[in-house]
Order: structure tokens, then sequence, then C-alpha cells
């Protein structure tokens, strides 16, 4: 399920990023936040845009 | 739909002319499938597992001269029962039909049960017909019969021809008329020769094409098993049935016939299907069993007709439907029809699938769809059947038999109880018959939508959440609780709780002082003492995370670690020190800055849930490290749980015996958080030390790695008898460590545990609950979940092959600094909490009826070498059971394509290269490692992870496989083989990988024994693969029988002018002395090893009186330098000046100063008498069995000898098909050579005998050639 095909760059309330194949429900609590394409693509933009890894609510408290 | 080719019928007749001879006629080849059976029952004797079973009770009485008559009618009609099957002297089989056998009646009365068991499981004896037993029984319902037949001489469809036969036989026979049947046209036997000769054309090579085609890169199913493979599976069997209620059953026809396909198709579909999920691969082979008479007039026979075709069915894609593995199915199915004339053993051989002792070839899951059953006539007071209850015997490791019955079908699945327990072929049966309904229902669904989730029985989310108070919150509750409970013991003494908070509390404001607070990292490089936990719990206080770093790494590596995780300060053992690169941070050196000045009392929490604890390092798949970033959360969650299933609380005292690299340290904040208390000292790195530890600090919860007990276990574990609780971690748990321990530390808990450092080092835990010979990994532990899903990320039901996945508190954050590789490890958990993440691990397992998952093994350590998937765990855990401390199972690729190679460590007693021999005794061949390679210790990265790029590469050299034959033995035996196989057989390559299967191995075998005169059991090949290791096996089992005081040494010899090492055999008799003469041997080592010449010596001197004679063997250097080395004119020199004054030498005074005897055979022979007539000096006389004298020059040209030798020259009788390069045939040519040269003076002696150029022939001259020509009374006796 995660070795090929197309995936969506996902994001969950504490912007903790992910991908999720396309062609499936996305999982409650996440959101499409980026493009959808090859795992790499994918891969590659949650490399430039997670630069902060912290949870959103521990990044808040801080 | 494709088109097919159909099948190619027979051309030949079926009944041939008989003109010929009644005689000619009672003489008939097997059939392909006859003689498949014959060959397994000749493999193992003590069981079978082909016997055929049936039985009737005859309601009206039975009236026993009626049915010994019917008996007698029944073996008078079909020949088959009067057929006894023999082997050949040259390897081949043949039927042979009898005129004449009696069918015994058992009557064993009321006690039939006995009778009957013991019919149906006694072997036969395939050469004594009939192979038909009946028991006439008095059952509670009547009189009985029962009827048990070899396989051979039958089938199921036969079973209904004999019941109709014998019943009309036994009417008959009451009525006092004659009986009306069928007229039989042909015979079994007609059909077997008739098959023959198709099987013997050409017409069948287009199928063995489209099978070589269709099999060509498949991959063996490999069945999750509950116990490993074994070699001496035997044919014990178990059943589940399971049934289809009568409606899905009309529904299920009604899906065949739309999609034009017969039922049996329907319910292979769905075996398919199911095995796809019970195995997680979706190239599913198996076999199908399949009735065939092709011909009318076989309809009425008794007799086996039944084919084996293999199924090969795709069952990949995403949005598969049942109607589309049906249709799939279906294709299969009919190419597979289509070429079902080709032989299974051809279609093995053609696609090197090789045979595998107890393993059947390509496929271990059979279908066979049965139908209706048959019906008896329905007349009042007519038999009925009867199946009295017997033991299930087995033939595969699954098989599925279905069956029509009023209106359901009943799908039987037969399985080893040796390979899998019931509740696992339970769930798979489950799984079938569900797949089966909904699929009749809903055929156009995907299947992977078929089934309710529920059916997983995988507990999907609730789990309250873990408490959130940090480590820290809890340590220092314990300290002001109870402040003067040890906390922290081992080397460099004892911390009290409250010591240790407050110790810890001064290096924290030491720590916050020089700018260490929330979100950054601490490296600590520190020894294994208890001033661990004041470095540990004084970087958590700061609210920042601690970051193991192993000494011993590069300093390269620990810079790069260091700056990838932005440490701000790294602090070391005053002993380490030195060992960490100065550059990287600032060092602080434990003991260095004075901290008595510090406030002890606690400093204000700063440590959120959401913050880092710790880091721990692994390696990468890239080659960089990682770091792994758990949460204080996380930990809090591990800590929160821990009493549920460690026992760390007050009272007890817990080690791990790991560094603080090893993610398994963080075990130890657990009872720091529950009050019990942890020891921190060195165990060392073979755990020598640690009977020590546990003895002098009272461990009462030990925590181990798998390999780690497997070590204790071989050490004995006597020293662990205090323990309350051990914990081994790792995912394959060695379940004969596992038992071990049980067994022999009563009162102590054995816990397995599982859990990847990406989820807080423990996930699962099996509490040695329901043994059941296997360790599954077991449990989610507290505020964990466990999921095994399938390829669709859908719950795998139970008993099927998934990914485990792991979600809830325990996990990481991620891996410090790789959001795209976190991004794709930790993916949305769509059964979890909104918004919630789990890790994929990479783990592959299955969950087991009772919920525990069962670790299946490592998605990256599947490996697939030459079309097998391999766990190389398993061969691993082999290589440990048979003595290995420690072993590494990796693919390579290497220049001769890939392959397994094995490093092993082990002490000096154990014999590495003889491992193999061993793994064979319980792997399968494909997992036997190419190569052995023995190191000195597993290379490990930082995580205790096997770093493979530092394993040294493995040497292809020369391939091993196709070195030349050694000996004269190997050489022979691989010329025999590959007559028998029609291509050239190395000495080191395996018969079975190189086209062999396992019905030529009685021809290969009589080849050998035709050449040892020997008896050589046919099984003997099965183990012995290769021509090399079978003759090494056949010489293992021909010692020479010496009497007490002669002795037969091994030398090895340099010779100056033959250059090279070579091996020397040294014969001295009982009682050698000043007067014992000498043989100088030729091809020594043959005339040692197989002909057992010493031992002849031996005896002749002792009982014959024959003088007191040594002997030297001489071997050329190996086989392939024989030939060039034998006939060298300057050969004969080399013996007299060399060999024998060496062995004068090694002999000493034993041996008189009198001239030698030559003795060779073959070529050997003609080198023997060369040095018989050229060095008179030397050789007194010579022995030549067999030689081709006549094409060479043997003596000088000169008439007139100086001195008269004795000649001893014969040949076998047989030998006059051999014909020389100049005309004259062998036996003529010795004939004329012994003429020739007693015409020059010579005495001379010939003899002929029998038996062929073997080895038995020249073994069985011996005696006589020897005494002759050593005897002292000089007759001059020439013929």
């Amino acid at each position: 399920m995660f070795d090929d095909g197309e995936f969506h760059v996902v994001m969950n309330d504490e912007e903790q990023y992910s991908i999720w194949p396309v062609g499936r429900d996305i999982p409650l609590g996440w959101r499409v936040a980026g493009p959808t394409g090859p795992k790499s693509e994918c891969l590659a933009h949650i490399d430039a845009a997670w630069t902060d890894m912290r949870p959103r609510s521990l990044r808040e408290e801080a | 739909m494709p088109r097919f080719e159909p099948r190619p019928t027979n051309p030949f007749p079926l009944l041939t002319d008989r003109a010929d001879g009644e005689r000619a006629a009672r003489d008939f080849p097997l059939s392909a499938g006859q003689e498949r059976l014959w060959w397994l029952r000749q493999l193992d004797s003590s069981h079978d597992q082909y016997h055929i079973t049936g039985g009737w009770r005859f309601p009206a009485g039975l009236d026993p001269s009626a049915i010994a008559t019917a008996l007698a009618g029944l073996a008078r009609r079909h020949d088959i029962l009067r057929t006894r099957f023999v082997l050949r002297p040259d390897g081949t089989t043949a039927q042979e039909v009898a005129a004449e056998v009696e069918i015994p009646v058992v009557r064993a009365g009321r006690e039939w049960r006995a009778a009957v068991e013991r019919a149906a499981s006694e072997p036969f004896d395939l050469s004594r017909p009939p192979l038909l037993r009946v028991v006439a029984a008095e059952t509670e319902d009547g009189p009985g019969l029962f009827v048990a037949l070899h396989h051979i001489v039958t089938d199921r469809w036969s079973m209904d021809v004999l019941a109709r036969d014998l019943f009309e036989l036994y009417d008959a026979a009451t009525a006092g008329r004659a009986p009306r049947l069928p007229e039989l046209a042909v015979q079994y036997g007609d059909y077997a020769r008739w098959q023959q000769r198709l099987l013997d054309s050409d017409l069948l090579r287009p199928g063995l094409e489209h099978w070589r085609r269709t099999l060509a890169g498949c991959e063996r199913l490999e069945l999750p098993t509950d116990r490993p493979r074994t070699a001496a599976a035997d044919g014990a069997g178990a059943s589940v049935v399971v049934e289809l209620p009568e409606e899905a059953t009309a529904a299920m026809t009604a899906v065949a016939w739309r999609a034009r396909a017969s039922p049996g198709v329907v319910v292979t579909a769905a075996l398919v299907a199911a095995l796809s999920a019970f195995t997680g691969q979706d190239d599913v082979v198996i076999g199908a069993i399949v009735s065939d008479r092709p011909r009318p007039e076989l309809q009425d026979l008794i007799g086996f007709f039944v084919n084996t075709v293999v199924l090969r069915v795709d069952a990949s894609g995403r949005e598969l439907t049942f109607r589309d593995v049906v249709a799939r199915t279906r294709d299969v199915w009919m190419a597979a029809d289509a070429h079902q004339d080709v032989p299974f053993e051809r279609i093995v051989g053609a696609v090197g699938a090789g045979a595998e002792q107890q393993r059947n070839p390509i496929f271990d899951v059979v279908v066979n769809h049965a139908g209706d059953r048959t019906a008896l006539a329905e007349a009042p007071g007519a038999p009925t059947w009867w199946y009295p209850e017997l033991p299930v015997t087995a033939r595969f490791d699954l098989s599925l038999t279905t069956q029509l019955v009023d209106g359901r079908l009943r799908a039987t699945f037969v399985y080893r109880p040796a390979l899998f327990d019931e509740t696992t072929i339970a769930a798979l049966a489950d799984r079938y018959i569900r797949l089966l309904a909904h699929g009749a229902a809903a055929p156009d669904r995907p299947l992977h939508e078929l089934g309710p989730a529920g059916e997983s029985g995988m507990p999907l989310g609730g789990e309250d959440p873990a408490p959130r108070a940090t480590v820290v919150e809890l340590v220092e509750a314990r300290a002001a609780l109870h402040p003067d409970d040890v906390a922290v013991t081992g080397a460099g003494g004892e911390l009290s709780y409250g010591e240790l908070n407050r110790r810890a509390n001064r290096l924290a404001r030491h720590l916050m002082e020089r700018g260490v607070g929330r979100g950054r990292v601490v490296g600590v490089c520190l020894d294994q003492t208890v001033e661990r936990f004041v470095v540990l719990l004084a970087i958590v206080k700061c609210g920042a995370a601690y970051f193991p770093l192993d000494p011993d790494f590069p300093p390269d590596r620990l810079r790069f670690m260091l700056s990838d995780a932005g440490a701000v300060l790294t602090i070391v053992s005053p002993s380490l020190a030195h060992r960490l690169p100065a550059d990287a941070t600032p060092l602080l050196v434990l003991g260095e800055p004075d901290l008595t000045g510090y406030d002890a009392g606690n400093p204000p929490l700063a440590a959120r849930p959401g913050d880092l604890a710790y880091l721990i390092s692994t390696s990468g798949s890239t080659g960089a490290p990682k770091s792994v970033a758990v949460p204080h959360q996380a930990l809090s969650r591990l800590v929160a749980g821990a009493p549920r299933y460690l026992d760390i609380g007050p009272g007890a005292t817990f080690l791990q015996a790991g560094p603080l690299t090893f993610d398994v340290s963080v075990l130890e904040w657990t009872p720091l958080a529950h009050g019990g208390r942890v020891v921190v000292t060195g165990t060392g790195a073979l755990l020598e030390d640690l009977e020590a530890v546990v003895r002098d600090h009272g461990v009462t919860t030990l925590k181990l790695v798998s390999p780690q007990l497997d070590l204790l276990v071989e050490r004995g574990l006597s020293a662990l008898s205090g323990l309350r609780q051990l914990v081994v971690g790792g995912d394959v748990v060695n379940p004969r460590s596992f038992r071990t321990a049980r067994e022999l530390l009563p009162g102590c808990r054995v816990t397995a545990s599982y859990g990847p450092t990406e989820c807080t080092v423990l996930a699962t835990v099996f509490d040695g609950d329901s043994w059941s010979g296997r360790v599954p990994i077991g449990h989610a532990i507290p505020h964990t979940r466990a999921y095994v899903l399938d390829r669709d990320l859908n719950p795998a039901p139970v008993g099927m092959r998934g990914e485990i996945h792991l979600a809830g508190d325990g996990l990481a954050r991620g891996y410090h600094g790789r959001p795209g590789l976190t991004a794709q490890a930790f993916v949305p958990d769509p059964y979890g909490p909104p918004g919630s993440r789990m890790y994929r691990t990479g783990d592959v397992g299955r969950l087991l009826p009772g919920g525990a998952i069962d670790f299946l093994g490592r998605a990256d350590r599947q490996v697939k070498v030459r079309g097998y998937r391999i766990e190389t765990s398993e061969i691993e855990h082999a290589l440990l059971r048979h003595g290995a401390t420690s072993a590494v199972v990796l693919r390579a690729e290497l220049d001769t394509g890939p392959a397994l190679v094995a490093y092993v460590v082990a002490d000096e007693s154990v014999d590495v290269p003889a491992l193999r021999g061993r793994l064979r005794a319980t792997l399968p061949a494909y997992m036997i490692p190419d190569h052995l390679v023995r190191i000195p210790r597993v290379p490990l990265t930082a995580n205790n992870k096997v770093d493979r790029t530092a394993l040294p590469p493995v040497t292809p050299a020369r391939s091993a496989a196709a070195a030349p034959a050694e000996s004269g033995l190997e050489a022979r035996v691989a010329e025999a083989w590959s007559e028998v196989l029609g291509r050239v057989l190395a000495a080191g390559e395996d018969f079975f990988d190189h086209g062999g299967h396992s019905l030529l191995v009685p021809r290969a075998t009589a080849a050998v024994r035709r050449l040892l005169g020997r008896e050589v059991p046919l099984r003997l090949m099965m183990r012995h693969r290769t021509p090399a290791a079978y003759a090494a096996a056949l010489l293992a089992g021909s010692l020479p029988g010496l009497g007490a005081d002669s002795r037969l040494e091994r030398l090895t010899w340099h010779s100056r002018t033959l250059g090279g090492e070579r091996r020397v055999d040294l014969f001295v008799p009982a009682g050698a002395s000043g007067g014992t003469r000498l043989l100088v041997v030729l091809d020594g080592s043959e005339f040692v090893d197989v002909m057992r010449l010493p031992a002849i010596v031996d005896r002749l001197v002792r009982d014959r009186g024959v003088p007191p004679t040594a002997a030297v063997f001489i071997s050329p250097a190996d086989w392939s330098s024989r030939r060039r080395e034998l006939l060298d004119e300057a050969y004969a020199d080399v013996l007299a000046h060399e060999l024998i004054p060496q062995a004068r030498t090694w002999l000493g005074e034993r041996c008189r100063s009198g001239r030698a005897t030559a003795v060779g055979a073959s070529l050997g022979a003609v080198a023997a008498l060369r040095a018989a007539l050229r060095r008179p000096d030397s050789f007194e006389g010579a022995v030549a069995l067999s030689g081709p004298l006549s094409e060479h020059r043997l003596g000088p040209a000169d008439a007139s000898p100086v001195s008269p030798a004795r000649l001893f020259l014969s040949a076998s009788r047989e030998e006059a098909d051999i014909v020389l390069d100049d005309g004259l045939n062998l036996v003529e040519a010795v004939k004329r050579t012994g003429e020739e040269l007693a015409g020059r003076g010579h005495e001379v002696r010939c003899a002929y005998g029998d038996g062929g150029h073997t080895y038995a022939a020249w073994e069985s001259m011996l005696p006589h050639a020897i005494s002759w020509v050593l005897r002292e009374d000089r007759a001059r006796d020439v013929r």
C-alpha cells in the first residue's frame, strides 16, 4: 500500500505530516496539505515544509 | 478469453497385438503416476500415506463363501489386482501380472477395529500381490466388509468400480448365476504401455514447454507454519471440516456456470484467494488432483488414473473481485488440463524444482474436488457405504477435498499436525468458507471488502490514554516518600532515591547554567556505573533529551551524530573522555565540576509531556545513522503500564544486560518510577559475569535479548534460579530456549516481549500461557494498539499474514530532523482516534485465535534466492541450534548469481563447513547457505543491529561446485549420474538442481550399485545430492575392517618429480618384521576406500598363509591429473626412485629390503605392469586388473628380461564390450599381452571374472590376485 502508486501529502491537527494513498478515504482528523503524486515527490515536499517537527500543541506551549 | 491448445490425443493403439505371445503381454511398464507412487514407497519403508480404503455394510448378511468366490472373480477380472511391481537390475521398474493371486479375507468378527486399523496402515510390499487387503467384520450394525488397497492399483473412481463389480459377483455367487458385468477390452497394463508410448514420443514436447513457461520464476507458497519444518515428517494428518449452507452452495454453483467454469474451479478459486491472504503472496501455486480416463475402454477398470497438475494463479490487483479470481482460475485450469499428460516428475525436472526430502516439489497445497458422492444401488438390503474411523493421513502439508453432500459443499482440510495447529487451519478454513459464501453472494465486489472487520478479532481503538506524569515527577515523588530506599545499585555502590534525586538536582542546576533546557539535546557517554542515573535524571529534569553515545564508534561517526542531533553538550565519564571528539560539543567530564555548592532541592518542573526525553541512534537504510526521538508522553506510557506485565515494584531488582545505547536500557526507568531498584553494572561481552551480578545484587527481574538467552541456555540456567521474572526480547525468540527457561526456572515468570525503538522499546508481551511450541509476541501492552494489516491496510483475518502496525501513546515523535522519513514510517491510523498516527514496523505477523500476535519475519529479512522466499532468521536459528554462537544470514549478489551467505561465529570445536550437513537435517535444501563464512564476531551498529558493511566479502574464487572430482569414486559417480541426466554433472553439483528428479534416482543408484557391487539404499541420494557428497557417504560406510594389531595410516607425501601434495595410505600388518614384503598400489584411494584392499591383505596374511605384507597406496593429486600421471613414461622411475625409498623410511625395520609388487586397475594396471617390466631392480611383479594393455607400450623393447617378473593379469568377461583403440577388446588385450609376456619368460597368470569394469569386479578378484603374486612357491602357471 505504501510501496508504490500515488499519494496525498496529509497533515493532522498537531500539524504532523504524513502521506496517504490516493483512492482510499483519508482517515478522520487528517487533511490534504500539499501535492498529490508519487511518493518521492510527496516526501520531498514534506522534507522542505516540515521544518519544526514538534507537535503544534507543544510549539504553542513553548 | 485466451485460446487454448487442445490436449494432444494419444495416437497409438490402446490395445496392442498380443500375438507375440502371452508371456510378453504379462510384463508392462509403470504408468507415470504409478512410477511416482512406487518411488515414494521406496523412500520410506516405515510408513505409507498412499493407502485407499473403503467399506460397506451388508444389511442382508454376508455369506463367507460367496464373498470368497466374488473376490476370486474380482482378481480374475482385474489384472491390476494380480500385479507385482519390481525394480529391474538396470534401475527401471516394471509391473508383472501373475496368472493367479488369492485374496485372503481376515475374519475379524467383533474385534474388527484392530484388524481394520492394521489393514489400513500396515505398509504393503509392492512386489507381493494382491495389494488389496480385506477384513470381514461383525459391526454393531451388522456385517461389514473393509478393504484397503495401495494407491498404485486404485483411485477414488476405481473404488466405485470395485464396489459395483464386487456386489455383482457376490450376487451372482449367492444366486448361483453367471455375473453380468461389462466386458473389459483392455487392462491397466495396456493403458500403462499406451501412455508410455506417448511419453516416449515427441508429442509432449510442447506440453513440457508450456509448463516451463508457465512456472518460470514462480514463487513457492510459504504457509506460515506453527512449527518449523523438519526433515522427519511422517504421514500423520488431521482434518478440519467446514460446510457451505445449501443456499450458498446453490449460489456458488450458479457463479460457476455463469463464468463457464465447473464448481471445481470455483472451490479452487476460493482456495487461491484464501491462501493469498494466509501467506500474503499473490503468486499462488498449488497442485490439483484430476481424474483422467481419456478413453471409454478405461471407464470400467480398477487402477490408478490420476494426474497431478500445477495451478499457478495470479491473485494480484487491489480491486480484484471473486469473479476475477474465478475467471483466472478457470483459464489456468483449462491450460493445465490440456497439458496434464506431461508427468509431474518431468515438470519438476524441467523447472529444476529439485526434490526435497519430505517436501513435495513445487507446491505444498493440493485441491481435489470430488464432485458428488456416488450413491450405491438403493435396493432394500443392498450394501451401503461404511467408513470406519481411521487415523487421518496427510500426503501434503495441506490439502482441500471438496464434495457435494446433500446439496451442501463439504470442505475437508487435511493438514500435518507436525506443522500446523488446529486453530491455524480452522482459521484458514473459516476464511475459506466466508470467501466462498461472500464471493458467491457478491461476486463483483472487490475481495478486500469481503468479510466484516470484526472478523479480525482485532481490538480497534478504545484504550485509555496514558497518564501524563513524566518520569521526573514520578522519581521525585518516590524520593519524597521513600528517600532511603535503594534506587540504583551496582558498579560504584548504591544510591538511595533521596540521594539520587539530590545529586541529580545539583547536576541539573549546573547543566541549566550551561544552557541545557527544554528542547535541547545532551550527548551522554557513560561507564556502566550507578552514576548513569544521576546524569540521565539531571538531563530530563532540565527538560532536555539525553542522547547515548557509544565510545567505540569512530570519531567521525560520533561527530556526525552529535551535530545531526544538535547536541549542546556531552557528558562523559572520566575514563571515556579521551574517546570523544573534543570539537563536536562542549564536554562535561563527570566529577570535574564541583557541584557541592548547588541546591539539592527539586528545580521547577521543566519537561512537558510533548518534550523529548531521549534520542536513540539507529542505523539508517541509507547508511547514515538516524535518531529516533522519543517524547516524555511515550516514556510515561511505558512506565505507567509496566507494573501490569513487569515485576519492577518495591522489592524488585531489575537488570538488563545491554549498554545505554541499546534502547532496552529505557526499561530501567520503570523500576525507578515504581519503587524498585535498578542494577547498573557491566556483565561482560558474553554475559560471563551475569551469574555473579544476579547473585550479588539479588536481581529478581532480568531482561535479555533472545540471543543472550540462547547463550545462557547453552551454559545452563542454574545460576538464575532466584529470578522472579525473565523477560526475553527480540522478535524471534528461540522456542527451545524459551521452553528450557520455563522448565528450568520454576517459580520464574518467563515473558517474551517485542517492540521497536519507534514504539518506545515495548509494544507487546507474551506471558507463556497457552504454550504451543511457538513463542508469539503476544498482546499489546497498555496504552498501545497493535494491528496486523493486509496489503490494503485492512485488518488481516485471524491467521492471515499481514504487516504489524503499532499505535497509541508509545509512538516516537519521529526521526530527529528527518521529516520525509518520519512521514512515510508514521502514517495516519484509520483505526485510532481522529488525527492519530500508526507506525509501520516492516515486521510480518499474524493474529492468533486468542488475539495474540505471532511474529513471522522481518519484511526486509525475507530474501528471495532462486525463486524461494526465505526467512533468514530461520536459518540463523538453525545455525544456533547446531552449535554456532551467533549467526547472520543474508542474500549476496555474487558473480555466480544471488546466493545465501551465512556468517557464523563459533568456538574452535565447531566444524563450520560441517554445519551445512547438519542444517540439512532440519532445513529444506533451498535454505542451506551457499557459503559459510567464519567470523570472529558479528559486527554491530550502534543500535545492536548487524552492520552488513563490516562483514567480510565472500570470495567466490572458483565455484566449489564446478571443481574437478577429487577421487575416482566421485568421478565415477558423477559419470554414472551424468549418463542418467543426459548432461555432464560436476562432482560438486546437485543432481536435483540440474534436471534430476526422484524417478531418476533408481537408475542413478543402480549404476552406482553396479560399480560397487554393493547394495546402496535409494534414500542415500536424497540426502547426498552431489557426487562428491554421495561418494563421501558411500565411503563413510565402508571403513576397512582390520585385525586388532594391523594399522592403516593416512599420510601426505610430496614428490619432487610429481609436485603437489598427495594422499598416501600406509598399511602395516600385525607383527610386521624384517621379512615383511611390500605392495605399491596405484590409484590408492580407490583400493583403500572402495575396494578395501588393506582388509583383504590383512585377512590373507592371517588366514591364508600369505607372507606378511605391507602396502603403500599412492593416490593421484586429483582425478583430472590421473590419466596424465599414470601414463607418463617416467612414472615407473618415480615409484622406484622416490616412493619405494620413502615407504621404506616410513616402515623402517619392519620391511625387508627386497623388491616390491605393483598393483593397479584400469590405467593403473598399465602403470603397474610398466613398473614391473621397466624397473625389475625395484619390482618383482605386478597385479594388473582390467588394463587396456594393448593400447600402450609396456616394457623395454628387448625380448629377454633381466629377471622374470611375476605378473597377474585379469579382465572381466563383460569387458569384451570395451573396444580399445587398436581394435582389440579388453579381454583379448589381456589375453594377448599375457601370452606375449609369458613368451618372454615372465611368470604370468591370466584370470577372467565377472562384473564388468567396476570396483565390484576388482574387489572380488583381488584376494586371488594378491595371494598368487605373493605366494612363495613359484610354480609356473601360465594360461
